[in-house]
């Protein structure tokens, strides 16, 4: 038995009852690492040393019969947008390649004060802006199910990781589907919590009125117990909510009367080639409905404006929060400058790729003088629109059913060539952010040997209920 | 649809420099994705007020008290070029 293909709750129960060590789960996983981490390439930095280290202490305090945390000894891979403390902190670009974080992200915090291990630094789109990984500085991750596909995005690397059993656990930020994309692409599970769950203290924000940081794990049980291990409230967080945390168990969870909603603008709603994803779907459904859940199909009206407002939403944030990235305090200086505007310029002209510029530009658009009502205004109303259609579900229902994504993972090379495609992908993801809702894609089957996700949807702070029907669910289908 | 002087002046806005060469293009797949996100024009949002954030509840002050944050070498150790403790820039006024 190799230790790295365990859960992570399988770990931790051998570690308590002393069967194996923190030490021989790390190495385990790092031997991994060695054999497979060429080929997937999911990471950009791997911290061996103080990983070892860390092990170590939590070997120490079984020994003194100390108590541990909930996380003792699972090494954790952690998406390179997430500071830690004296280790590289890139976001996957160019502008942040030599950048040393002088603080800890408060997620690092937790799950050190949960007795995790910090593995490594994963792969992702740059800045988190991509379905695929690969607008990544540091080069495409490939998808462990089949080395020719993408992984997903844009914590791609964290998905592809756990995937390959390089870690059992890592973190991703959701903007857009950032988390659960990947999941589904890579047969791992993705849990987007609720925003203000989960605090995004030293998380390099993308869009500040969508980020939250996610958990990938193996299995549910995993992705619940990682959340578990992070979530609270932060001061230092000013969205983060007074509500946050994890308190219930999984026992008893089943699907008996488990009210569920189907959006009908999504079985209107046709995309070429995903015929088979779809039926994968309805064998899902008919699973619930034979457990004992009620199917109900439902009107979201404004669903379908989902994809317009978040990429206005989103990128007017982007364009913001990216305008920080000037040359001066960190981050690439171009040595082509003569006036302080060239600076500024020529560092942020070389040193950002395609993709950043053009979400960069698309926001920036939106907010420049003329547009500003007719743009982001306007995407703020709608998005009160489509939050409101969610509320009004969300009294009648517990969760939504839909796929996590209407097309298959995709080869190298397709769609990132075209923009409207790309962004079309995240038609079933973005409205979950835009309402601050929580949401897990979970495996529900193969299409032509490639993972499918299925997405289970809940209200802000209803997490009990989303994970329990994805844990009851995987319970029948295993 | 939108002309390459336009994509100029936003990446001057944006502090971008669009090159000659990439212009075309860039301006092609800027005015594909501007044209997608068109369609939102048409929905009703008389009276609708906007949603800026969305949790429902309000901020919170944190409490008054002396805290160590990061020291000069800390917050200086990413910069290209510090002088006397600071971070060092052009001269921008004589």
């Amino acid at each position: 038995m190799e230790i790295s293909s365990l859960k992570a709750w399988e770990m931790i129960e051998k570690l308590l009852n002393k069967e194996i060590s923190a030490e021989e789960i790390l190495s385990s996983h790092l031997a991994r690492i060695e054999k497979v981490e060429k080929d997937i390439n999911a990471f950009i930095t791997i911290d061996r040393e103080n990983a070892i280290k860390a092990a170590k202490r939590v070997d120490e305090k079984i020994a003194n019969g100390e108590n541990v945390g909930i996380l003792a000894g699972l090494p954790v891979g952690l998406k390179d947008n997430i500071m830690t403390k004296d280790l590289r902190t890139t976001c996957a670009s160019k502008m942040l390649e030599n950048f040393i974080p002088p603080y800890d992200a408060t997620v690092v915090r937790m799950i050190r004060n949960n007795d995790g291990i910090i593995l490594g630094k994963t792969n992702m789109d740059e800045f988190a802006m991509g379905g695929s990984t690969e607008t990544s500085y540091f080069g495409n991750t490939k998808n462990p199910r089949n080395l020719d596909i993408v992984p997903g995005g844009s914590s791609g690397g964290s998905a592809a990781a756990v995937a390959a059993n390089e870690v059992p656990v890592s973190l991703g930020s959701d903007t857009g589907g950032s988390v659960r994309q990947p999941a589904s692409y890579c047969g791992v599970v993705g849990l987007k919590p609720t925003y203000g769950m989960v605090s995004r203290y030293g998380v390099t924000p993308m869009s500040n009125s969508l980020d939250q940081i996610g958990t990938f794990a193996r299995d549910v049980k995993d992705a619940y117990l990682m959340l578990k291990g992070i979530s609270g409230f932060d001061p230092l967080d000013g969205t983060s909510s007074k509500k946050a945390g994890i308190n219930f168990s999984l026992e008893n969870a089943n699907l008996k009367g488990l009210k569920i909603a189907l959006p009908i603008e999504y079985r209107d709603l046709k995309v070429t080639g995903d015929e088979e994803i779809r039926l994968l779907f309805q064998d899902a459904l008919s699973v619930f409905e034979r457990e004992g859940a009620i199917i109900e199909y439902v009107s979201l009206p404004h669903l379908k404006y989902a994809l317009e407002t978040y990429y206005i939403i989103s990128t007017a944030e982007v364009s913001t929060n990216l305008s920080r990235l000037d040359g001066i305090r960190y981050g690439y200086r171009t040595e082509n400058y003569e006036t302080l505007d060239e600076l500024y310029t020529m560092s942020r002209t070389e040193a950002f790729g395609e993709e950043t510029k053009r979400r960069i530009m698309m926001g920036t658009y939106a907010l420049s003088a003329g547009y500003q009502d007719e743009h982001y205004k306007k995407a703020l109303k709608v998005r009160t629109l489509i939050k409101n259609d969610y509320d009004k579900t969300f009294k009648d229902f517990d969760v939504i059913l839909s796929l996590t994504s209407p097309i298959l993972p995709f080869p190298f090379d397709s769609i990132v060539n075209s923009p409207v495609d790309m962004y079309k992908a995240d038609l079933y993801t973005v409205p979950v952010n835009l309402a601050g809702l929580c949401a897990m894609s979970l495996p529900m089957g193969e299409v032509n040997n490639l993972p499918v996700g299925l997405q289970i949807t809940g209200n802000r702070f209803q997490e009990e209920k989303i994970i329990k029907a994805g844990y009851a669910f995987e319970k029948v289908v295993k | 649809m939108i002309t390459k002087d336009e994509v100029n002046h936003i990446a001057n806005i944006a502090k971008l420099k669009i090159s000659d060469d990439e212009i075309g293009l860039f301006t092609e797949k800027f005015d594909q994705v501007m044209s997608f996100v068109q369609t939102i024009k048409e929905v009703d949002t008389e009276n609708v007020e906007p949603t800026y954030k969305i949790n429902d509840e309000d901020g919170f002050l944190k409490e008054n008290g002396e805290i160590q944050t990061l020291t000069r070498e800390e917050v200086l150790r990413n910069t290209v070029d510090t002088q006397y403790g600071y971070f060092k820039i052009l001269k921008v006024v004589e």
